[in-house]
């Protein structure tokens, strides 16, 4: 579904990524490991283009869309995203926060949006603050609402940038069943995170990145009973 | 002539004074508030053509003095271009342009304090760069800035006395008027300077009961 | 709700301001002759409250006015403004006619045209009541500081001081205020209005000093160019000296200014 072709990434004189070539197939679930400063949010960050690539093709579903003609705003309706602040937007209702694009960008009608919505809140186990501002809910709670609300698009694949980092450790787990609810649904997903439990547990491919490449990947068995480089085996010491 | 005898006499001169510094400070801050913000985003545009354009607007009207812009549009317009205002529009035209400035300025810093992550959300879900603006970003920015529109109305209130240099009949001027009938060089401009406390205290707690009403919807 | 509440109150002003500005331009059928004037100068224009409790503009100038205006069929609009404005305000249009005790200073047929002179008054000096026997001379005015009012010709009479330091403003209420208050020495101000002001205001009073009168007088300022009206003014002019008017006037002025 999305293809990596040698990208890289500079903020001024900081080389952040250094080349990175990767592929990730529909229905995967990819969770991104690796020490602070390897790169890996900026990595996800392109994949939606947040962050302009410096160098290199990524091409979403056959079509480049680092391509300087492509319309990112009709490829970011088909990726969601989830950030680590959540970023709800507080001056408007749990309702109105996971409503606003399909009836915006997608022109659905009001009541099929929130049809959707209540849905949607149904899964994530919130229906009961459809009325709620942000302000009032717990981060557990708001995390998932983000998630709610970036389902809401029906995407084709859902970009987690450290979506647990955040949270009090009594609600990492709130969020992270929801999670896995979607990937057993069969959705396609990239994830970085420290939730080492998670990755092996639910994914399909472990990619370890530092210095802004890729150092390692594989299943979650190969990467993590069986490292083969020095550096992978340094990190997962340190956080295992 | 005591102030309160005076005030009373005259208060059909103060009346239209007040009448005229009420309604062209209104223009300045309703028209500078939309002028102002059309300059703002104009500052943020892609096309530096635009963007300089707005910087250059900005940095004019707050760099000279009021009354040298008032001068320019009611007498240098009228000479140079053929262009005469009566002394209202000078005036109204001069506070709108001058707070759409100093609005902008306002403006900048309240778009600019809106978390980034705000505009990353709505992007990532598909919206573009103008509809995240007018539904995320603009209504928030707002919203913080609310209290410092509110002090650019009380010094406008402040500011049109300068009209008065035109012939407008706001309340200095009319206060002038008087001085000219009782030969009394003081008391008139006493009893204005009361009367512009009264307007801006009053606004400034007009002003203080919507900013808690505000806070108080921010269910914190 | 908040929104239809700042929505109408922004209405509401806009109205206003329309009405204001259609107020300013009334709507008389007829003619009407603009006249702007400095109305801080009495007897020759000065504002009153009349017995209605309205402002009204008043003097000498004022019925000049009023007869030019019959003589064209047309009514007379007076506007106030700062002595320094007025000639660019006629050549901007926005007023037809000047008449505000304003000399033919030869650098202004620059700018305008000017009728004959329809009245010739003298200058004054004047002092504070204490300082009277001080001041008998224009000599003894050397090294002073002058009040005047800008733009006038008691400016330049004032310049022609040797060593003078000039405090020009636009009012002449400021002016006198300037000496009593002390910040001047003595005021160079027109005769009539001189009187008017000495007899209203304590401690001040006019001196001998007499500045030399070069066959000053006051004119009629038109749109450089128009001849029409140029011509129409100075008929007017010629009828009212002829008949006495002008003294007439000037009389009723005075007294009128007195009143106060």
């Amino acid at each position: 579904m999305i293809t990596v072709k040698n990208l890289h990434k500079n903020f001024g004189p900081l080389h952040i990524l250094k080349g990175i070539d990767l592929e990730i197939k529909k229905g995967e679930v990819v969770v991104v490991i690796g020490p602070s400063g390897s790169g890996k949010s900026t990595f996800l960050r392109c994949l939606n283009l947040l962050e302009q690539p410096t160098d290199g093709e990524i091409k979403f579903e056959g079509k480049s869309i680092t391509d300087k003609r492509h319309n990112i705003n009709n490829t970011r309706e088909k990726m969601g995203m989830v950030f680590q602040q959540f970023n709800l937007f507080p001056h408007k209702t749990v309702m109105d926060n996971i409503t606003m694009a399909p009836i915006r960008v997608k022109k659905l009608d009001k009541a099929k949006a929130e049809a959707i919505a209540v849905d949607l809140l149904r899964t994530v186990g919130l229906e009961d603050k459809r009325d709620a501002y942000p302000s009032q809910l717990s981060g557990g709670q708001k995390q998932r609402i983000a998630i709610a609300r970036a389902l809401a698009m029906e995407p084709h694949v859902m970009l987690f940038d450290e979506p647990t980092s955040a949270l009090d450790p009594e609600m990492v787990g709130e969020v992270l069943d929801v999670m896995k609810k979607l990937a057993e649904r069969g959705m396609t997903m990239v994830i970085v995170t420290h939730e080492m439990g998670f990755a092996r547990e639910v994914g399909d491919r472990i990619i370890f990145m530092d210095q802004g490449i890729v150092m390692e990947q594989g299943t979650p068995q190969e990467v993590f009973n069986a490292p083969k480089h020095q550096r992978t085996q340094d990190f997962l010491s340190k956080v295992l | 002539m005591e102030l309160f005898t005076m005030f009373w006499e005259y208060r059909s001169y103060f009346l239209t004074g007040v009448q005229y510094t009420l309604i062209l400070a209104a223009i300045g801050v309703l028209c500078g508030f939309v002028l102002g913000l059309i300059i703002a985003l104009l500052r943020m545009s892609s096309w530096k053509i635009v963007r300089f354009f707005g910087h250059a607007w900005v940095e004019f009207l707050r760099g000279t003095p009021m009354l040298v812009q008032l001068l320019i549009i009611h007498y240098g317009f009228a000479t140079v271009l053929g262009v005469s205002f009566s002394p209202i529009e000078s005036g109204a035209i001069t506070l709108t342009i001058n707070s759409s400035a100093y609005l902008a300025e306002i403006f900048r810093a309240g778009i600019e304090g809106v978390d980034r992550g705000q505009g990353e959300a709505a992007r990532s879900l598909g919206m573009s760069k103008g509809m995240t603006l007018r539904f995320i970003i603009i209504p928030q920015a707002l919203k913080s800035v609310l209290p410092a529109i509110g002090n650019e109305f009380i010094t406008i209130i402040k500011e049109s006395s300068i009209v008065s240099m035109i012939g407008v009949t706001e309340i200095i001027f009319q206060s002038g008027v008087i001085v000219g009938i009782t030969y009394d060089p003081m008391t008139p401009y006493l009893i204005a300077a009361i009367m512009y406390f009264i307007l801006t205290f009053t606004l400034s707690r007009i002003l203080g009961v919507f900013e808690r009403k505000l806070k108080a919807s921010d269910h914190r | 709700m908040k929104k239809w509440g700042i929505l109408f109150v922004a209405l509401l002003m806009v109205t206003s301001v329309l009405a204001a500005c259609g107020n300013d331009k009334s709507n008389t059928a007829g003619k009407k002759i603009i006249v702007g004037m400095s109305a801080d100068f009495p007897p020759y224009e000065f504002h009153i409250k009349n017995e209605k409790g309205e402002d009204e503009v008043v003097g000498f100038d004022v019925e000049i006015a009023k007869e030019i205006a019959k003589d064209l069929n047309a009514e007379v609009e007076i506007k106030d403004m700062k002595f320094e404005s007025l000639l660019n305000e006629l050549e901007s249009g926005r007023v037809d006619l000047v008449i505000s005790g304003l000399s033919p200073k030869p650098e202004r047929l620059k700018q305008i045209d000017m009728s004959k002179i329809y009245y010739k008054a003298e200058q004054s000096v004047v002092s504070r009541t204490a300082d009277k026997d001080k001041y008998t001379t224009m000599e003894s005015l050397e090294g002073l500081k002058i009040g005047v009012q800008k733009s006038s010709i008691q400016e330049d009479i004032a310049k022609e001081i040797p060593n003078a330091k000039l405090t020009s403003l636009s009012k002449i209420s400021d002016i006198v205020l300037q000496l009593t208050s002390g910040r001047v020495d003595v005021a160079v101000l027109e005769g009539p209005v001189a009187e008017s002001f000495v007899k209203q205001v304590d401690g001040i009073t006019i001196t001998d000093a007499k500045p030399a009168n070069e066959d000053e007088g006051y004119v009629v300022g038109v749109k450089k160019g128009n001849k029409e009206m140029l011509d129409q003014v100075n008929t007017t002019l010629d009828r009212l000296i002829a008949d006495g008017s002008i003294d007439k006037f000037v009389a009723e002025a005075s007294a009128l200014a007195e009143k106060k």
